[in-house]
């Protein structure tokens, strides 16, 4: 075993030598940066994706270190109503596993452009991009274009009431970049799996917000967990803009199986230590319908500390549990990751990251050197 | 420390450090929750065998697609249709033989399955009790 962290630590090093400049992070800047909530610097009420004119500031002033986080560099500037962004990740790396040995990675992540044109209090968003291919060979041409988020949405204000139907995933919990945390893959938000629906809510300043969802699989592709459900997410800020806590619950009502989560979160901000706390915690059940099915409980417990060693340099560490059956022994899987994130300019960001995995039976380690340009 | 955070914060612990009660695994081996439970939550996915990526053919996003990919007889045809799955996934009666098995414990195969993250022992037990008992879309 150590032998085999070695070698994945050597590729890695080899791997960001032969790279040059980049970076990453996004619910690690709450709070770190004096943005107690998304919206201060994006679009969506629920935060991610496109940015807006203060999260374009923010990106070259307090998260990197230095450039103009505008759009095209402020080469050239959009119509008012018009806003416009790219997001380019790629990525290479090794994987271990017992079954396989070493398997060398090397694939593009995301080609996404995003598009909102604002018609006074109401938006239209629209997301347009090549879906990443890890590892098929001769996928089908729908495979490779994807429309990830397009939603019209009314919201008068940043603050207040909101709106917008299409799609877009449901808010729930932290809402974390990484796809393959157990808080998206196994909560029903894996990548490229965006649900269609309406959500409404009411953001109540830096105080609270509130975010009701009711949505439904993709009924074209049919991406993600089948059939319908609802959301609810309530997140409450305190200890003057520097902490928060919310709870969350979602139903997951399938053809064959219903699933019920309720969960919490929390996130705490220490300047002393310059070090970001945020947390998540749900419990779910999962009825199926087939004879002698008992409700199967299960868990995932998400902890992720984020130093900020200086302006456009973090350090990271995500720490993962998960039982997909809490009565039955062999059912639980943890997993501890180690991330390195360097913004060297506005627009750009490097991240190396380490990952391991175990489950009752097996072992994996990862390691990731992403690349990540944004225009 | 905040009440809260102690108390998610001991939560958290308890979740990682269980190992959880350890019953014995009397979960009811038929096709719908094998489905529910195991292939819609690891093999499903959009970058594998899903309508959109069709990976080695494969479409799992109903139960019935799923079981056809994997037993080469339809769901609705009745569990006495003679039959045998492209590949050899599935050979009713027989997980020794069925490369289903072999490709979820990586024996012998180029890749386990699923890639990203192998299944857990107890529920590859699962699915060879499913085959076991006939394969049966139930």
């Amino acid at each position: 075993m150590q032998l085999r962290v070695t070698r994945i630590l050597l590729i890695t090093a080899a791997a960001v030598l032969a790279w040059t400049a980049t970076a990453q992070a996004y619910p690690q800047f709450q709070f770190s940066t004096d943005n107690a909530r998304c919206t201060m610097c994006h679009f969506s009420p629920s935060g991610g994706g496109l940015v807006n004119a203060w999260g374009r500031e923010e990106a070259a002033d307090t998260i990197s270190r230095g450039g103009d986080g505008a759009f095209l560099g402020g080469a050239w500037e959009p119509p008012e109503w018009l806003a416009l962004g790219a997001d380019l990740r790629a990525a290479t790396g090794v994987k271990d596993t017992p079954a396989e040995g070493i398997d060398t990675l090397l694939f593009p992540m995301q080609a996404d452009v995003y598009s909102r044109a604002e018609f006074g209090p109401v938006s239209l968003t629209l997301t347009l991009g090549l879906r990443k291919q890890a590892r098929d060979r001769n996928p089908p041409p729908q495979a490779y274009i994807a429309s990830r988020e397009h939603y019209v949405m009314y919201q008068p204000e940043s603050s207040g009431l909101y709106v917008r139907a299409g799609r877009f995933y449901a808010p729930y919990g932290l809402r974390q970049v990484d796809h393959t945390n157990y808080i998206r893959r196994d909560l029903g938000f894996y990548t490229d799996e965006q649900t269609y629906g309406v959500s409404g809510g009411y953001l109540k300043d830096n105080e609270w917000e509130l975010h009701l969802s009711a949505f439904t699989r993709d009924p074209l592709f049919a991406v993600g967990p089948a059939g319908s459900g609802l959301a609810a997410l309530y997140e409450k800020r305190f200890h003057d803009d520097a902490a928060a806590w919310g709870v969350q619950s979602k139903v997951q009502l399938g053809p064959d199986s219903h699933t019920y989560w309720a969960g919490g979160t929390f996130k705490y901000w220490l300047p002393s230590l310059d070090l970001l706390v945020l947390t998540e915690l749900d419990i779910g059940v999962q009825r199926v319908d087939t004879p002698n099915a008992d409700p199967i409980a299960k868990g995932i417990a998400h902890l992720n500390l984020t130093h900020f060693i200086t302006t456009g340099l973090m350090v990271g560490t995500t720490l993962e549990a998960k039982h997909g059956d809490l009565s039955l022994r062999g059912k639980d899987a943890e997993a501890a990751t180690l991330s390195l994130q360097y913004f060297p300019r506005a627009h750009y960001e490097i991240m190396v990251l380490a990952k391991a995995e175990r489950t009752r039976n097996t072992s994996d380690l990862l390691s990731l050197l992403m690349l990540h340009y944004y225009l | 420390m905040d009440l809260r955070a102690k108390c998610m914060a001991w939560v958290i612990v308890a979740l990682v450090t269980t190992g959880a009660c350890g019953r014995e695994d009397d979960r009811p081996a038929t096709f719908t929750y094998v489905y529910e439970t195991v292939i819609a939550a690891n093999c499903a996915t959009i970058g594998c065998h899903n309508k959109v990526s069709q990976t080695y053919g494969l479409q799992f996003e109903t139960k019935a697609g799923a079981y056809a990919g994997l037993t080469g007889r339809a769901c609705d045809e009745g569990d006495d249709i003679p039959g045998e799955a492209a590949a050899n996934y599935v050979r009713p009666g027989d997980p020794d033989r069925s490369q289903l098995i072999s490709l979820l414990y990586g024996d012998d195969v180029p890749r386990r399955m699923p890639p990203d993250r192998g299944l857990s022992e107890v529920d590859i037990e699962l699915v060879e009790r499913w085959i076991l008992e006939g394969a049966l879309c139930n």
